[in-house]
Parts: structure tokens; C-alpha cells; sequence
């Protein structure tokens, strides 16, 4: 059986993490043919909340001696929702069995319009 | 020669994102989420527990260790540390975080090492033992060690020396609501169970799905433990319906959070009839109503903009404002004079004016409070006037009256 791990996201907004209701968030997996693939869309709950996305992972082994091929898979996470700066995250790693919480603050588009999305770009580790 | 005072833990650190003396941004965020970003940064979330207890130990006292020589403002910068591997740890601002490592920090980030007979937290180096070695811990060393069975105080002295103390539970600077030691559950009665109660209404204020506790009587019970569970599924925690160190630190950090929100909030309400439009420049050392105003404006952005320190609204303009203004400058791409011209002052309304619109007027969000236009729809009036407490009772009260039982018919 293939191994797995899972992504949990909460949408919120400030630094009293407010919920963020009605946000779409997508969670884009890089595949091994180099392509990405649309894997879900929700919306946040009334908490800011969405459903746990289970995504296929490489096997634990890869990640407990150096010199293994990729031990996580990657995926990409957009928050979307009018009156906010689009985010996206990029690189978002998985790993199996593991569950990685991925927090979407928002932040309110300026009254004149907004800025290219915030963007946050997830280097690997360096081992 | 610095004072010797006990270490604390500080409440925020500032991290500068890139090499010192890059043009990068300064982030102030809490100690104990820098350090799970930079756990899940440097190490692998499948790692044995010992070797994560023990990576994470010497990341906190490096941290703690720039914190308390104060390394970086002694050498006139504005931060406590930077997210360059070259001179620090690798911190990756936004990242997602993975709940074995998080779980670990929540226990640990109020531990370091230190030599016996120095105050000191331990300078711990690290490096990744393969493409990189050092006198300190090697990080695929510690996952070899922790496989072969030791534990994370073994593998500690293994790379540090046997000359090695571990300081636990040390205390948080000017954390209002410290953890009370133990964790709190059903059936407990205490202040701080109290403490915990008040918190949680709070917070769920905005959470429509958190219940809220009635009576808030320090009784642990039923309800309270409902609402923990509902704030431990909100927000990620293990879902326990217990107070421990997690959930405890998760609620001040919300409380503190929506409180000075509020509290701006509140504040803006004395400045809803001033012009928004752009006056005079503002600079250093000017005092008055376009200062105050100013910093208002400015401590609602930084409430949103994580690169923007948050600052009193005191009418003064001192280091303190200018150090906002500086930043937020330098995130709108804006020349970095610390002066407000005409340029920078749109900038500062127009992200404003977006942040008014979806939150601070957001009903949902902030009950009872009148937009900044000044006008209350009539329903909002009718809201507030059935639900808030003191409603006139019917009947005229004059010296003498007492209480008394009355039927009304």
C-alpha cells in the first residue's frame, strides 16, 4: 500500500487569527511527470476550516538516511477570496504519516486595488 | 559586559529574512512558533522522537542564546536573529509546520542548555553531518544515535560534552497568563480554570462553532470541556478536551491577539470624523492629532502586515513610530526616508481603508460597533440596545427605592 500523509489548512486573517469564511482554497500536486495536478477546491468553514486532503507520499525510508531519493511529496496551496490579497504557498512538503498544518493568513485587499499574490516559497531541508 | 540576569523566554522574537545586512524584511513572531518553523525547516518530521527532542533543544538555545547576548542590536541592528543558514538557522516565514514537530516544541520551547555554572543558554551549533561538519550536533548523527536507542539527553552530550544542564520550564517574559504548571481537565476548580473560561469566550466570539462557557465560575465542566475540544479542532491541537501546554499558549496567544485588535478598534472610534485625506508631511519629533491619527492607522496595518511592529498610539512621533513607518515603506517599495509624505500616506489609507472595510466594520467580527462613517443602520441600534446589559427597567428609580420582588402584570 502506497504510503500517505496528510494536509490540513485554516484560513484566518490579522494577528488575532479571525476565521476567514467562504475562501477557496486549491491544492495543487506536483506530479512525477513534472505536471500539476488539481487534487481538490474548498471552502473554508465558519472556523476557517477545510477537510484533511490525504496525499500520496514517498516511503518513510527516503527520509531516515542521508543520500535516499525525495522523501515528501510537494504540492502547491492557493487561498482565494474576494476583498483579499490572493496567497499562494509553494512547495508545501508531505511527508507519510505525517500531518502538515498549513496556516492561509489572509490579508484585505488595499481600497485601490491590490498587489501580485503573496507568495511563500517552501525551500527543502538542507540535508 | 552584560548583567547576569536569569534567561527568559522571550514572548516575540524579530527575524530578520535574509543575511544581515541584505535589505530584507524584519518579522516579530512568537518564540515558540519561530522555533517550530525552524524545526520543520532544518530536520525531517519522521526522525525518531529523541533526535527531534534533541535538534529542537539546541535550535531553542542558539535562538535564546542570540537573544540574551543580545548579538544583533549590539552590533546595531534592528532584529534578534536572521533566517540565513550561513549565520543562523534556516526559518522559512509562512511555512507549513508538521504536527509531530509541533507537538514536541509546544513541550519544549521553554527548555534550553546551558554549561553548569553559567547563566548563559548554550551557543549549540549544529550542521547537517554530511555535506557539512562542525563542532557541534550532527544532525544525521542524531537520527543514527536516536535509531540506535538513545535518547535525546545522550545524544546531546554525545555532541555538546557531558558538561551539559538542561533548564526546563524557565519563565516567559511578560506573558500576562502563564501556564499554571499542570494541565487543566474536567473536574478541576481554579482561577485559572477561570482564566482559561474567559479566554475561550473570547475567542469564540468570532468562532460561531466554539461553545460558549456560562456561568464562568472556574468549575470545569461539561461546557468547558466541549469548547476546549471545539478550540483544539479549530486550530489544529490534538483533541484531548485537556489545558495543557498546547492549548494553554494557543488561547493567550488568540486572547492577546483579539484584544488589541478590539482595543483598536475601540480606539477608532474617536477618529472616525477626521479627514482621511493627506495634510502635512509627518516626520520624527512632531507631536499631535495627524500623529495620533497616524499611528492608529499604523497599528491597524501592523495587526496584518507581519513586517510591521506593532506601536503605541500616543501622539508622539519617537523611534518607535518611525520604526513603523520604515517598514511599512519598505513592504510598499516606497523610498525608506522614515518620513511620511504625501506618497506614503496613500499607501498607509489605502491598505487601511481594504482592512476597515473587511474586518474592522465586519459585525461578525466587532458587535455594537458603529462604522467609521459614523451612521448605525438601525438594525445594528435594535442589536445593541435588547442585548446589552443595564436596559432601563420600566420603572423610575429615586432615593430610598430598594430592591423588592415585583409582579408586573
Amino acid at each position: 500500500m502506497p504510503s500517505s500523509g496528510t494536509l490540513l489548512t485554516r484560513v484566518f486573517t490579522s494577528r488575532g487569527q479571525l476565521p476567514v469564511e467562504d475562501t477557496a482554497v486549491s491544492i495543487v500536486q506536483h506530479g512525477a511527470d513534472g505536471q500539476q495536478h488539481l487534487v481538490n477546491i474548498q471552502t473554508s468553514d465558519q472556523s476557517g476550516n477545510t477537510q484533511p486532503t490525504v496525499l500520496e507520499t514517498p516511503d518513510v525510508e527516503n527520509s531516515l538516511s542521508p543520500g535516499q531519493p525525495l522523501p515528501f511529496a510537494l504540492c502547491d496551496i492557493w487561498a482565494e477570496r474576494p476583498g483579499y490579497q490572493l496567497l499562494l504557498i509553494q512547495n508545501v512538503q508531505i511527508f507519510p504519516g505525517v500531518v502538515s498544518i498549513q496556516d492561509l493568513p489572509m490579508i484585505p485587499l488595499a481600497e485601490t486595488g491590490g498587489r501580485p499574490a503573496d507568495r511563500v516559497d517552501i525551500s527543502p531541508q538542507d540535508l | 559586559m552584560a548583567i547576569i540576569v536569569t534567561p527568559y523566554i522571550p514572548k516575540t522574537i524579530t527575524v530578520h529574512l535574509g543575511t544581515p545586512d541584505s535589505s530584507a524584511e524584519n518579522v516579530t513572531v512568537p518564540f515558540r512558533d519561530y522555533i517550530k518553523n525552524v524545526a520543520c525547516s532544518e530536520i525531517y518530521p519522521t526522525w525518531r522522537l529523541s533526535a527531534l527532542r534533541a535538534n529542537i533543544l539546541a535550535q531553542v538555545s542558539f535562538a535564546l542564546n542570540r537573544v540574551y547576548t543580545e548579538f544583533y542590536p549590539s552590533q546595531g541592528y534592528s532584529f534578534n536573529i536572521t533566517a540565513s543558514t550561513a549565520y543562523d538557522q534556516k526559518y522559512i516565514h509562512g511555512r507549513n509546520i508538521f504536527d509531530t514537530i509541533s507537538t514536541l516544541v509546544d513541550d519544549l520551547f521553554t527548555t534550553y542548555l546551558r554549561r553548569p555554572g553559567f547563566a548563559e543558554p548554550l551557543a549549540a551549533s549544529f550542521c547537517n553531518g554530511t555535506t557539512s561538519t562542525c563542532d557541534g550536533l550532527s544532525q544525521w548523527g542524531s537520527e543514527y544515535m536516536a535509531q540506535q536507542g538513545y535518547d535525546s539527553v545522550a545524544i546531546l552530550k554525545h555532541y555538546y560534552g557531558s558538561n551539559l544542564e538542561l533548564v526546563a520550564n524557565a519563565p516567559i517574559q511578560d506573558i500576562q497568563y502563564s501556564y499554571p504548571g499542570v494541565p487543566l481537565r474536567r473536574g478541576d476548580v481554579s482561577p485559572e480554570v477561570r482564566v482559561a473560561q474567559i479566554m475561550i469566550n473570547r475567542i469564540s466570539v468570532a468562532y460561531p462553532a466554539i461553545p460558549k462557557i456560562w456561568p464562568v465560575d472556574g468549575i470545569f465542566g461539561p461546557i468547558t470541556e466541549d469548547a476546549v475540544r471545539e478550540v483544539q479542532h479549530v486550530f489544529n491541537l490534538v483533541v484531548d478536551g485537556i489545558v495543557g501546554k498546547s492549548t494553554w499558549y494557543m488561547l493567550v496567544h488568540l486572547y492577546t491577539g483579539i484584544l488589541r485588535l478590539s482595543e483598536l478598534v475601540s480606539l477608532g472610534q474617536t477618529y472616525f470624523y477626521l479627514d482621511f485625506d493627506y495634510q502635512e508631511s509627518l516626520q520624527l519629533g512632531q507631536r499631535g492629532e495627524s500623529v495620533s491619527l497616524l499611528q492608529y492607522l499604523l497599528a491597524v496595518l501592523a495587526q496584518f502586515y507581519l513586517s510591521i511592529p506593532d506601536l503605541t498610539v500616543d501622539g508622539i512621533f519617537g523611534q518607535e513610530t518611525q520604526a513603523a513607518v520604515l517598514a511599512l515603506q519598505q513592504d510598499a517599495d516606497l523610498p525608506q526616508t522614515g518620513v511620511v509624505d504625501e506618497a506614503t500616506w496613500e499607501v498607509i489609507t489605502d491598505r487601511f481603508l481594504g482592512i476597515d472595510r473587511m474586518v474592522l466594520t465586519n459585525p461578525q467580527f466587532f458587535p455594537y460597533q458603529s462604522p467609521t462613517s459614523g451612521e448605525v443602520t438601525a438594525q445594528q441600534l435594535y442589536d445593541y440596545l435588547t442585548v446589552s446589559p443595564g436596559q432601563f427597567p420600566g420603572f423610575s428609580l429615586s432615593l430610598g427605592d430598594r430592591d423588592q420582588e415585583r409582579s408586573f402584570s
